[in-house]
């Protein structure tokens, strides 16, 4: 879903209020609200649909199976709060300050999608996204679609949209962390709204920077997969992070005519990659430079009509080398990717709704030193086509979505055709509320991932060279869920299976070579189960599970770093100035190849603190992780996690008291 | 780990995967008797159904000590069928004729003595073959290298093997029998350097009763440990750049003495990356590969190679006493006891580079070394050959070496000097499979049938070569031993092998190859008992 700026947020609450209250007046059902199309991407209009909102996290009734949370420095740091979303896992390269993968239903990578406001970050070109280098503290609100969806390119495992937000009053906030593993960070945002004439407008500028040691002392776990071993502690190196950012937020709307909002992020990044890897040699290191801009652009309807475009682009750098002296690796690697998206929003009657748009992706990489030369561009099209028929006052709710999307595959000035040039990817929704505070979906949807560049064109002197014959991965998932949302409870179930075919998996091709091949057809089911729970003014508890099984036909095993179990809980106790924070999360233990070997332990882990409002505009936060102190914890793919750590935060809002950011 | 029952994954609550992957449990074996301990050897005899319908009955090196000889008799009718006289060496080959399935008592005879007879049922070679296998003995942990079975296991009755795991740092052991880990592992330290510590990835292994030697391809080192108590005895010291018999000029400049400098005139070489050893009496050979730069890091270069000699004392750790030397070729890779005891074998596999899609090498051989003074007594040059580790067959003077670039075997004549089959011999090599593409033979080990099993690693299966005539897949190995129960095109490496020592079936049960699938992390096995023997 395209970001909906503030102001015409505001505006749609008011719509809104004013909806229900007709609708209340009038008996449910008779005074049907507008139809939504907020449902998956890429439209949307000023009304969202009914919503139940538990303390920031809700469930949109007309998108079922989506879910939204608020994000806001209060409430702890992003992957924190991610991590406790259904289906959805963070894998970390170590504590806080350090690099931190999504996973959704087992799958990540450029098998899910991210993006911020307009602009997809995952690298086209490596498929690889730390999330740690996002502005977290300029986000206002995330929404995950978990499953496979047809509305992004490779989304087989799901699709994160995470929303800026832009003031609505002058805000000035600031905060200062401290933790474990010499971390530091620091973030400071002001902006300001501005009206001139009937140009309402907002602007937010962010600055931020984060550093870590990323060193800790561990116990790693080795050896067979069904008689582990757990060695000595050592000190886990080379895994520092260094990061900066800078991110510019503006929205303006001329009222009664076009609005839009626009973001702009440059981040940047030095570290040691001892990162998702176990191995921690003293080599090599990496410098990324990261930018992102990309603008929304939206007109009033017109009969109906409602023109949308938008429009990103995302450049990144990646600078690697060996320090050692005499050493002689050194590589780059840059990426240039542009997509743009053009929507025609047509409201054919109260109950019936169409859309159609056309969006375009260029991705293009270069590269050269060490980690082979390379230029090669893959520009592509597609078309998409929604249909959305809501009647019963929308107690029913059908979408169906087709897209088409064609593409070049081209290697130097060459087009090489060597897959399918396009694809038609179906989607179908419903969703069924025959309470009002029950809701029913199901859908059917086909994903599709075409290879990353480095994938297909790394050239063949450098190990884990590309493959130009790669097929595209190929998914189908069917699913369906429930949720109640009470006055005081929401509840949630969903449940999934899919088929992937065609899985690209870096394997040995022979005694020297790695390449990524499509090895296998995957078999995946499994599912959520979550609960949200409000204590009134004495806090919140909130728990949840996830079953991700799947089978690689090849090797009967299920798919490496994927736990078939994962369980969390949480809980925020106390009045609303001072809280304490209890938090627990634990999994199964999963395999670490594709074999089925290689042991990645079961863990759990307790997490405590306390985040209080010592006065308005000033808020601490303090917690303690791994409380127990267990050294042997990894994460997925076996990674080293740090044993007990701790980190202070210090928000600081003077606008708080005056209003502060919508 | 490596318990019989296989790893069955139950996917709870996962619907679509009801069939969750259960691997099956070992065939057993036609006739789970043990094998008559007698004067003839049953365990190196076959009695197989060949591909013309005659039930043919094999015996191999050994089987039939001279002087003694078989009568095989129809076990119903008692007819009796033939009588089996050997060749010098013990074998022989001859045609029962008979039906499928018909059972044949063998009587051993010498002289006028009889020997216990035993009964033959007649099987058909593909069942057998694919029977003996156990595609999971055993898991390991990452990037198993090498697994080794001490060299003296059948005098001091050990029944463990022992796995070397480079990313996991660790010597870990497996049971024959079992399959699990019945003794401590040992953990190899990491040192520290200026940049951080630096993991020991231990690459090659020999053991000798309860005593282990390492080389650690990232420290530069050798460590003695003990693998009854899983502690490092010791290691040792780094050894100091060893002088070139002249300079040399290096371009591009690189550091070839260690000082962090690259230099355009070298003249001395510190030793890198030690690989295969030997140990022959109270020293321990181990051969340096001086791996300047890899092929991820663009061209590979390589500075001279050298073995480097170490004294053990008495109760194998170092003394810190130490002898080097260069090798013909470079890039050395394995190091073997020549059969005099008086020599090693030490095979250079010579510049691997990558040329676009294709891995070549230089020139590259295998080395005689002087086991007293390392000077070079001989030499065997196999140009573009890429020789890996040398395997000494039974004649005790000549002497397979895998490709690791083809499946081919170069036969080495240690008394003549001569390369008998191979680059510059006067046959070609023997081609273990009949491919020009890139194919991988790391190792091949020597059964006491006399027969040479060796791993493939692109098929992922053993290929049987008889060194009498270098007959590949001879009768009953007809076909290749196919470890792999995985479909598509995902491969699980055979990187080493290990052949138990003993008589099988006859001292033990059970299988008696174990083989390392490096990059499924697994330990597999082959229990020949199914194709030999009663």
């Amino acid at each position: 879903m395209t970001c909906v700026s503030s102001l015409a947020r505001l505006l749609a609450v008011l719509l809104l209020m004013e909806t229900v209250a007709r609708a209340q007046a009038a008996g449910d059902g008779a005074a049907p609200p507008p139809v939504d199309f907020n449902y998956e991407m890429p439209v949307e209009v000023a009304a969202p649909a009914e919503t139940v909102v538990v303390e920031g996290e809700a469930i949109d009734v007309a998108r079922p199976g989506t879910h939204s949370v608020s994000l806001h420095a209060r409430q702890g740091n992003l992957q924190d709060q991610l991590d406790a979303l259904p289906g959805v896992r963070m894998v970390r390269t170590g504590g806080d300050g350090s690099a931190f993968n999504l996973s959704i239903r087992g799958l990540q990578g450029r098998r899910v999608a991210t993006y911020l406001g307009p602009i997809r970050l995952d690298d086209p070109v490596t498929g690889v996204l730390d999330l740690g280098e996002v502005p977290a503290a300029a986000l206002e609100n995330a929404e995950l679609t978990p499953g496979a969806t047809a509305a992004s390119e490779g989304a087989l495992g799901g699709m994160l949209r995470l929303k800026p937000g832009v003031p609505l009053a002058p805000v000035l906030t600031g905060s200062f962390t401290y933790g474990s593993e010499k971390l530091f960070g620091v973030d400071v945002a002001a902006g300001r709204p501005v009206t001139l004439g009937k140009l309402v407008a907002g602007a937010l500028v962010l600055a931020r920077g984060i550093t870590t040691n990323g060193k800790f002392d561990y116990e790693p776990v080795v050896g067979p997969l069904d008689a582990p071993i757990v060695l000595p502690a050592r000190a886990r190196v080379n895994n520092d992070r260094h990061r900066a950012g800078l991110t510019l937020l503006a929205a303006g709307e001329w009222i009664g005519g076009p609005s839009g909002e626009a973001v702009l992020d440059v981040s940047l990044l030095k570290g040691g990659i001892a990162g998702f890897g176990t191995q921690q040699l003293p080599t090599p290191r990496e410098t990324q430079v990261r930018t992102a801009a990309g603008f929304q652009l939206r007109t009033p309807a017109w009969h109906g009509l409602e023109p949308r475009v938008e429009t990103a682009v995302r450049h990144a750098s990646w600078k690697f080398e060996d320090p050692r002296p005499g050493a002689t690796v050194k590589g780059a690697l840059e990426s240039v990717s542009h997509n743009g998206r053009a929507t025609l929003v047509w409201a054919v009657f109260p109950m019936l709704a169409a859309d159609a748009s056309a969006s375009w992706v260029l991705d293009a990489a270069w590269s050269h030193g060490d980690s082979g030369a390379y230029r090669t561009a893959r520009p592509s099209a597609g078309v998409d086509a929604g249909l959305r028929f809501a009647p019963l006052s929308s107690r029913v709710v059908v979408e169906a979505r087709v897209r088409g999307q064609g593409w070049l595959v081209q290697q130097g000035a060459v087009p090489v055709p060597v897959y399918p040039r396009g694809v038609f990817l179906p989607e179908l929704r419903a969703s069924v509320r025959p309470f009002r505070s029950l809701v029913l979906h199901a859908q059917l949807t086909r994903a599709w991932r075409n290879p990353s560049l480095e994938e297909l064109y790394r050239p063949v002197n450098v190990p884990m060279a590309g493959n130009p014959g790669l097929r595209a991965e190929d998914g189908w998932e069917a699913g369906g869920g429930a949720a109640l949302a009470l006055p005081f409870a929401e509840v949630g179930l969903s449940a999934y299976g899919a088929r992937m075919a065609h899985m690209i998996a870096y394997t040995a091709v022979n005694a020297f070579d790695v390449r990524p091949q499509n090895v296998s057809g995957v078999w995946r089911a499994g599912g959520e189960l979550w609960l949200r729970a409000q204590l009134g003014r004495w806090g919140e508890v909130a728990a949840g599970t996830d079953v991700n099984g799947s089978r690689v036909d090849a090797t009967g095993a299920a798919l490496p770093a994927v736990p078939l179990l994962e369980a969390h809980a949480s809980a925020r106790l106390g009045p609303p100035r001072a809280r304490l924070v209890l938090e627990w999360s634990g999994r199964s233990g999963a395999s670490g190849n594709l074999y089925g070997e290689l042991p990645i332990r079961p863990a759990t882990r307790f997490n405590g603190g306390v985040e209080i409002g010592l006065f308005p505009g000033v808020e601490v936060r303090a917690m303690v992780r791994n409380l127990f102190n267990d050294r042997t914890q990894t994460d997925l793919w076996g990674v080293p996690q740090p044993g007990r750590e701790g980190f202070v935060n210090v928000g600081v809002t003077p606008g708080d008291a005056l209003g502060g950011r919508g | 780990m490596r318990s019989a029952v296989f790893h069955c994954r139950a996917l709870c609550g996962a619907a679509l995967l009801a069939a969750a992957a259960c691997t099956p449990g070992p065939d057993t074996l036609p006739n789970p008797d043990p094998v008559p301990d007698t004067f003839v050897l049953y365990e190196r005899m076959s009695l197989l159904w060949d591909g013309a319908g005659n039930a043919r009955f094999r015996g191999f090196d050994g089987a039939l000590p001279p002087g003694t000889s078989l009568v095989v008799y129809d076990d119903d009718t008692q007819q009796q069928l033939h009588e089996v006289t050997p060749e010098a060496d013990g074998r022989f080959d001859v045609m029962l004729g008979g039906s499928l399935n018909q059972v044949y008592l063998v009587v051993p005879k010498r002289g006028t003595q009889t020997g216990i007879s035993t009964r033959f049922r007649a099987r058909k070679p593909v069942d057998v073959l694919r029977q003996s296998v156990q595609p999971r003995r055993a898991g390991t942990g990452s990037t198993p290298n090498q697994v080794v079975t001490a060299l003296d296991a059948s005098t001091t009755g050990s029944t463990r093997a022992y796995v070397v795991l480079s990313g996991d740092n660790l010597v870990d052991n497996v049971d024959w029998d079992s399959g699990d880990r019945t003794g401590p592992v040992v953990a190899l330290p990491e040192t520290a350097s200026a940049l951080g510590p630096v993991p020991a990835t231990p690459w090659a292994m020999v053991a000798r009763g309860n005593r282990g030697f390492v080389s650690l391809y990232s420290q530069g080192r050798l460590a003695a440990l003990d693998l009854d108590e899983g502690t490092v005895l010791g290691t040792t010291d780094a050894v100091s750049p060893v002088a070139l018999p002249q300079a040399t000029t290096v371009s591009p400049p690189a550091d070839w003495d260690g000082d962090g400098q690259p230099e355009d005139t070298a003249t001395a070489v510190l030793p890198r990356n030690p690989g295969g050893l030997a140990v022959m009496g109270d020293w321990a050979y181990v051969a340096f590969a001086n791996v300047l730069s890899t092929v991820s890091s663009g061209t590979a270069r390589y500075a001279p190679g050298m073995v480097v000699a170490f004294r053990l004392a008495s109760d194998g750790r170092p003394t810190g006493e130490t002898r080097a030397t260069f090798t013909r070729w470079p890039n050395p890779q394995h190091v073997v006891p020549h059969p005099d005891g008086a020599h090693v074998l030490v095979s250079c596999t010579g510049e691997l580079q990558r040329n676009g899609e294709v891995w070549t090498t230089g020139p590259s051989g295998v080395d005689v070394l002087d086991a007293d003074t390392l000077a070079s007594t001989a030499g065997f040059a196999l140009p573009e050959f890429a020789p890996s580790r040398p395997l000494v067959l039974p004649d005790g003077h000549s002497v397979y070496v895998p490709s690791v670039l083809r499946a081919r075997l170069a036969r080495l004549d240690l008394a003549t000097g001569a390369v008998v089959a191979g680059p510059g011999g006067a046959a070609d090599a023997v081609h273990v499979e009949d491919t020009d593409q890139l194919s991988t033979v790391f190792e091949c080990a020597l059964h006491p049938t006399g027969l040479v099993f060796c791993g493939v690693f692109d098929t992922d299966s053993l290929v049987v070569v008889d060194p009498q005539g270098d007959a590949v897949r001879p009768f009953p190995f007809v076909a290749p031993i196919n470890l792999s129960e995985l479909s598509g095109n995902i491969r699980l490496g055979v990187q080493s092998l290990s052949i138990r020592p003993g008589r099988n079936g006859v001292d033990r049960t059970g299988a008696d190859i174990l083989i390392l699938l490096s990059l499924a992390s697994r330990v597999a096995a082959v229990d020949t008992r199914f194709i030999l023997g009663p």
